[in-house]
């Protein structure tokens, strides 16, 4: 152990000895200070992390992404890991607390982890355990890692204690229906906001697309959109179709949302689909077309615009090379030379994404409104309830 | 010092553990005596040893030092009597004087009523002859008399019992008891408004939005449910340590910190809540729940009406939450949110005073409703202190605000053991000090209200329940009470 960190654990406890020994490890790391030098460590958290982790695997990757938390986000986290099913109900736990210098060897600041094992019937109640030990009057961050969490039995429960329930569609076993559900689970809740990880995954592709039409002289292309092609990596089910690629979903959508377009023809094969959007106020439809990547790539978008005006035809693409990390985009407008810009996109790690999950309080529509047309390419039903913006592309930060 | 129940679960948890503190401290005269009063056969030495194991379970100062002891336990006496027999005051009144004489307690004596209601007549008339002007001419110190809550079961019981103390003691010489107000926090309440120059002047309708003031417990009834099942929450916590607090929150600055000064002005806030006046007003005012079986901290716990001791049909509320307002300039229109309940998900008691926000949002990516409100919340148990939440910008390229949270913690303070409420309020009483305990017109107030509340409630349809799961917030009902009036309960 670390002499930054004090720890404790336990198994067969009660909520309460966890907690008198969280309060023992707070005395215990204060009465360290002897007025001089470093100060007594200081509670500052400004969170609270509730993970649900149902197996180990997603125990380890939970571990993983908090200990990058703890020295920029103080906070408490608590890590539920599903223990012995047919045991009694009980809870194992180990309490953690890592003090970091903030801005100075004197200045400590102190993060908070607590690790319970739930096992037998209380399994089914894991909130009835987390919700005494949330720090007070803090927001309530919920990370659910693995699988969907829809349908399963406590996720009403951390829902309604959560105010942003986090999850990762990569991890989806049906992308396409689960991501209905999301969008359903979003539309229901009026207190809790949800995020998935993906969203922040593409945030600089949708940063550059926005980037594309910039320029004052090129926006008009955003109306004469004709036809988008977004290569992907394939599912990853062997018998999954490519529309169960949960990034090319949320990139589509959102083009379309951020347009204003709501689809008015859906074409699925094993190994591509199709996606025709149409507005009223707009002249000829756009052709979306997904696709499985043939050269390595894990994202590439191209885009052709018609002519508009004194402007040539023209095409808008952006290539990522994930082996050099190296990301190009080119405008290639008729008669003139292509436009080239590179950048070096490095893929970011559950760490990173976690952390920039948590920097985000409020509800972010542009996801919402892109989930919402994802979802609407699934359940036809819901095109009426999705209402998009009349023109520019949103979400990037850049408005058209 | 006579302590009527002396075998009872008070005297043991919190009676002898705070007289025991204060002779630690030495901040009990040497010649200070107790002596316990109760049914069951016992001897000095037996009630002795007890009391000496109580102190080494349940004092915060423990185990026991020898040398303190052995001085303390002089003075430790038992009379086992029924409450009815007067042979019993007898030998009380003759170890009291034997007292006076062989240990120089001067005549001073203090009654403890640690009994249940129902034996407080049959104490009060014996003690009438034990307090008559003695005819043999002994000469006498001081007498008073602490009751325990609760203080009767509604107006008419309570004046009742105040005119049954009243025909033996004056109310100088009555200290009815809350020992939420023996908390440091509790008191740190009027410290904190009224010795700062900061605060006082944002006190008001003008700053204020609304006020919520939460008691959380954790625990079901434990064992109280022949008191609870007619008591209820609204009797339990409402009617005393809620309303105590809400007036210590909201009274108007006293002149001074006595205790003639400082009850004026709660009884005057207390009179100043808005009376409801029909069966609307009840409905739309307040949510009464009782809990169903649920699960807390990873535990089964069964539902009130499983509770041995309740009927199983029961309609007694385990949670309540109110909306009062103080018909005053200070405080009209203003509401404040009162929520108490049993097997809630956490103990937790606190004052929240939400001020109302910026008048508009210069901040162009920031919404106006996407600017939290400052709070300033003043926690009473347990993480005693104060948190001051306000707006603060994320360090970065752009204007992106999060609210932080500014904490004092008492503990990291003042590094010191904070003494126990009884502690306080026992040795204020011997001092004849009774700023912190609860006038005859403060209880009067106090269940003017409740009796009013009460009566509305008559008036509604049975409640349906039970109508939340132990280790939730409440019912669902309660959530929509105050998100009817846009806004939101903490989360604690």
């Amino acid at each position: 152990m670390s002499p930054n960190e004090a720890s404790w654990e336990g198994s067969g406890v009660t909520v309460g000895q966890i907690e008198t020994e969280l309060q023992r490890l707070w005395r215990a790391s204060d009465s360290d200070w002897n007025g001089e030098g470093r100060r007594p460590d200081i509670r500052t958290s400004v969170l609270n992390l509730v993970v649900y982790a149902r197996n180990d695997d997603c125990r380890d990757r939970a571990v993983n992404a908090i200990e990058q938390l703890s020295g920029t986000h103080p906070s408490r986290s608590i890590l539920i890991v599903a223990g012995n099913r047919s045991a009694p109900a009980s809870i194992d736990a180990r309490l953690t607390l890592q003090s970091h210098g903030a801005y100075a060897e004197f200045r400590q600041v102190c993060s908070e982890q607590l690790e319970l094992r739930v096992h037998g019937p209380a399994m089914n109640h894991v909130a009835s355990v987390a919700l005494p030990l949330l720090a007070p009057d803090l927001p309530v961050f919920v990370w659910w890692p693995g699988e969907a969490p829809f349908g399963h039995s406590i996720f009403a429960q951390l829902r309604d204690a959560a105010d942003r329930f986090m999850v990762d569609s990569s991890d989806f076993a049906k992308p396409s229906q689960e991501m209905a559900l999301l969008h359903r689970a979003v539309g229901s809740s009026t207190s809790c906001v949800f995020s998935d990880f993906n969203w922040p995954r593409l945030a600089a592709w949708r940063e550059l697309v926005a980037q594309l039409f910039d320029e004052p002289a090129l926006l008009p292309y955003l109306q004469r959109l004709r036809a988008v092609w977004i290569e992907c990596a394939p599912p990853q089910s062997p018998s999954a179709s490519m529309h169960d690629v949960p990034q090319a979903m949320l990139l589509s959508g959102w083009l379309g949302s951020s347009l204003g377009l709501q689809p008015s023809e859906l074409k699925i094969g094993t190994d591509h689909y199709a996606l025709q959007l149409a507005s009223e106020g707009r002249q000829g439809t756009l052709d979306v077309q997904v696709s499985s990547t043939s050269t390595g790539q894990s994202l590439a978008v191209r885009m052709i615009a018609d002519a508009v005006g004194d402007l040539p035809s023209a095409e808008f693409s952006i290539a990522l090379d994930r082996k050099t990390d190296q990301i190009t985009s080119t405008v290639k407008m008729a008669g003139a030379d292509p436009t080239v810009r590179r950048s070096v996109l490095p893929e970011r790690d559950e760490g990173q994404l976690l952390f920039s999950e948590l920097e985000t309080f409020q509800r972010d529509e542009a996801y919402e409104q892109a989930l919402a047309a994802a979802a609407q390419t699934v359940e036809p039903r819901q095109r009426e309830a999705v209402r998009g913006p009349s023109v520019g592309v949103r979400g990037s930060g850049i408005s058209g | 010092m006579v302590i009527f129940g002396a075998s009872g679960d008070l005297t043991h948890r919190k009676l002898i553990p705070a007289l025991y503190n204060l002779a630690l401290e030495h901040l009990l005269p040497p010649e200070f005596s107790v002596i316990g009063y109760a049914r069951r056969p016992k001897t000095h030495e037996e009630f002795r040893n007890e009391i000496k194991a109580s102190v080494n379970d349940f004092s915060r100062n423990k185990p026991v030092k020898p040398e303190v002891w052995e001085t303390f336990e002089k003075g430790v006496f038992y009379v086992p009597a029924t409450f009815e027999d007067p042979q019993g005051y007898q030998k009380l009144l003759e170890l009291m004087r034997k007292n006076d004489q062989e240990r120089g307690t001067r005549g001073n004596r203090l009654y403890y009523l640690s009994t249940p209601p129902s034996e407080h007549a049959a104490i009060v008339q014996q003690l009438r002859e034990l307090e008559h002007p003695q005819t043999d001419g002994y000469k006498r110190g001081w007498s008073r008399i602490i009751v325990e809550k609760p203080f009767g079961h509604d107006l008419e019981s309570a004046n009742a019992l105040n005119d049954l103390l009243h025909s033996v003691f004056n109310e100088d010489q009555i200290f009815r008891i809350d020992h939420y107000l023996g908390k440091e926090t509790v008191q740190n309440i009027l410290v904190f408004r009224f010795a700062n120059g900061i605060f006082e002047p944002l006190w008001t309708r003008d700053h204020v939005d609304h006020v919520q003031i939460t008691v959380a417990e954790s625990v079901g009834v434990e064992g109280r449910a022949g008191y609870y099942e007619q008591a209820g929450a609204i009797r339990d916590m409402v009617s005393n340590h809620m309303l105590q607090i809400l007036a210590l929150t909201t009274m108007e600055p006293p002149s001074a910190f006595d205790a003639t000064a400082v009850r004026d002005e709660k009884v005057k806030v207390l009179r100043a809540i808005h009376p409801w006046q029909h069966r609307e007003e009840g409905r739309e005012f307040s949510v009464r729940g009782q809990y169903g079986p649920g699960w807390i901290g990873g535990v089964q716990v069964p539902g009130y009406r499983d509770e041995p001791g309740v009927d199983p049909h029961s309609l007694t509320e385990t949670f309540v939450a109110l909306k009062l307002y103080i018909d005053n300039w200070r405080w009209a229109g203003v509401p404040f949110y009162l929520r108490t309940g049993k097997c809630l998900p956490k103990r937790v008691t606190e004052v929240a005073v939400q001020f109302k926000t910026a008048p508009f949002s210069m901040f162009r990516q920031t919404a106006l409703s996407a600017l939290e409100p400052n709070i300033l919340a003043m926690r009473i148990q347990p993480d005693e202190g104060i948190v001051l939440k306000f707006g603060a910008k994320v360090p970065g390229p752009d204007i992106a605000i999060r609210s932080v949270n500014m904490d004092f913690l008492y503990g990291a303070s003042f590094d010191v053991q904070v003494a126990d409420a009884y502690e306080r309020l026992l040795l204020d009483c011997m001092l004849g000090e009774s700023t912190l305990f609860t006038r005859e017109d403060e209880v009067q107030a106090q269940w003017t209200l409740i009796d009013n509340v009460i009566e509305g409630w008559k008036q509604q349809p049975e409640p349906k329940f039970p109508n939340y799961a132990a280790g939730t917030w409440g019912p669902e009902q309660a959530f929509k009470f105050i998100e009817r009036d846009g806004r939101a309960w903490r989360k604690l």
